[in-house]
């Protein structure tokens, strides 16, 4: 019995490490649950999108639960620009079916975030997470969905670089900071059309702050998608 | 086993949680302000506590040295210091809300809507008077970027509250045109990494109203600011671009009525101060003598060691021989 919940817990840590090595997908995890086949266990997908930034993404989602539907889902987003690799934001988490009423139907996700954030000025190390559920209408061929949820930022790791010492506060402290429960709240709509083992995705909503000040200077996002279903 | 991983986690990641330090912990991130440190130097001025100093005789004319933004602060003007040695009492000052000086919520000057101008012209006012040593000691005003266009209204308003006035790269006195400045240089590309590195912060690092020493952090990250800066002022920036943008402020109103020669310096290298926008902007002055600094951009005209020596003094101290 120990031996499997350590295999499940080794599990669990490759799959984070794989889900912070491997590119993959931020806001949206879309999958057509009114299409789900008992053969397709896996899903990849590639989205390109505005997330915080403009940013490639890549995912993927495995099946663990026929009963209940339930999703391992993991995914890394990269924004774009001159150094492709300096910032990331990385997910590892479930999605699981909570209700059912024919084509109707309500899904949860909750999923650890790990942030990556470099600038001249300082790097951060970030971990949050994020909760959402998504409700809407799932057909075989077709979906449109609600998507609302909550997304935090809890502890950053600080190491800022000899620039901002010398330029800005000699006398700044690395280490570890605690947000407490800061982050953006995000509600949207997630649409796609399903053919043979395809999705073609999208999901578009808005972004605003938890606390009062500074929303996100571009309070919005929108990805467009594509998932192979093996 | 599963028992072994709860413990795990309240054993470990609580008490690692919160050892964690707050990010608003004054002097942790961004520098400690006035109010928060009293090592620092500075005036009480209409019961603000302002970062400030003062070099040169006493009883010298006095230069205030306008800092640009709003919200940004004198470190990368210090150069200035050396018309010290010209006989001049150079005085410096963090405006409120910037560098080093008390801050107030975004909510403190929007309230104000325009009467936010009077605040800083009463602020102005305590400054020069903390600094008079006797009634007939002359004034002049050195502002730049957004300090040129806050000497301007000032004067504007009090003709005869300044002998002289030099004014550096002011974005703009009519709003329309400070948009258009602003706008021309700050283009950015959807596909650029300073646009991505600046939006991307927004979801690590979120802040209330009152956590000064966030927002102000958050605000270094996002321009990326390298060149050498106190600390951001983001309240009072958000604020008066908001004010801006409800009011559109002109901060050449008045300004016949000040009959000095005004000195208009521009940069060689600040690609969207072309020689037609410089004569266009400085077109409001009764008499205005032009300056172009070779070699240098936007910040250089002062902050660069070689341009500062060499160029800019030199204009600046013929300027005030002339007055």
């Amino acid at each position: 019995m120990e031996n499997k919940v350590i295999s499940k817990f080794a599990a669990c840590v490759l799959l984070m490490i794989f889900a912070v090595i491997i590119p993959y997908n931020g806001y949206c995890q879309i999958i057509n649950y009114g299409n789900i086949n008992d053969e397709r266990k896996n899903i990849v997908g590639v989205n390109i999108g505005w997330d915080y930034s403009m940013s490639y993404e890549f995912s993927q989602s495995f099946r663990i639960s026929a009963k209940k539907t339930t999703y391992l889902i993991s995914s890394t987003s990269l924004p774009v620009g001159k150094d492709i690799i300096d910032d990331s934001k990385s997910k590892f988490g479930v999605q699981s079916l909570l209700f059912k009423k024919n084509n109707f139907l309500v899904i949860g996700n909750y999923a650890i975030v790990m942030r990556v954030f470099r600038s001249p000025l300082v790097r951060i190390f970030n971990f949050g997470s994020d909760l959402k559920f998504i409700s809407g209408y799932f057909k075989e061929n077709w979906f449109i969905a609600l998507e609302l949820g909550v997304e935090y930022s809890h502890t950053s790791h600080f190491k800022h670089s000899e620039i901002y010492k010398n330029n800005i506060y000699d006398n700044v402290k690395d280490g570890w900071y605690n947000h407490g429960y800061s982050g953006n709240k995000f509600i949207g709509i997630q649409t796609g059309y399903s053919f043979r083992k395809s999705d073609i995705t999208l999901c578009l909503g808005t972004i605003n702050n938890l606390k009062i000040h500074s929303n996100p200077l571009v309070p919005y996002y929108c990805k467009l998608g594509y998932n192979f279903n093996f | 086993m599963k028992n072994a991983l709860i413990y795990i986690l309240l054993f470990v990641y609580i008490p690692f949680f919160q050892s964690c330090k707050k990010l608003d912990e004054p002097g942790s991130l961004v520098a400690k302000t006035v109010d928060k440190d009293n090592s620092l130097p500075s005036i009480n001025i209409n019961g603000v506590q302002l970062h400030s100093e003062a070099f040169g005789h006493p009883d010298s004319t006095i230069i205030i040295v306008l800092h640009g933004g709003p919200g940004w602060d004198y470190r990368n003007l210090l150069n200035c210091k050396s018309l010290a040695n010209h006989n001049y009492r150079v005085v410096f000052y963090d405006q409120i809300g910037s560098g080093l000086s008390q801050r107030f919520n975004e909510k403190f000057y929007t309230n104000k809507g325009m009467g936010v101008m009077d605040m800083l012209f009463n602020e102005l006012h305590g400054v020069i008077n903390h600094y008079k040593t006797h009634p007939n000691q002359d004034v002049i005003l050195l502002g730049h970027s957004w300090g040129g266009m806050l000497a301007t209204a000032f004067v504007g308003k009090h003709p005869n509250a300044a002998k002289g006035l030099i004014v550096i790269e002011p974005g703009g006195f009519k709003w329309g045109d400070v948009k258009t400045y602003l706008s021309n240089s700050m283009e950015y590309n959807l596909w650029d990494e300073r646009l991505n590195d600046a939006t991307f912060i927004d979801q690590i690092i979120t802040a209330k109203d009152n956590q000064q020493e966030i927002i102000d952090y958050k605000m270094t990250v996002f321009v990326n600011l390298t060149a050498p800066h106190w600390r951001m002022g983001a309240s009072v920036q958000y604020a008066f671009r908001n004010i801006g943008d409800k009011h559109s402020p002109n901060f050449s109103d008045g300004i016949e009525s000040f009959t000095p020669n005004v000195l208009f310096i521009y940069s060689e290298k600040n690609k969207s101060y072309t020689d037609t926008w410089a004569s266009n902007i400085s077109s409001v002055f009764n008499s205005v003598q032009l300056e172009k600094i070779q070699g240098v951009g936007h910040s250089g005209i002062i902050a660069n060691e070689n341009a500062w020596s060499n160029q800019t003094t030199p204009i600046i101290l013929e300027y005030l021989n002339s007055l």
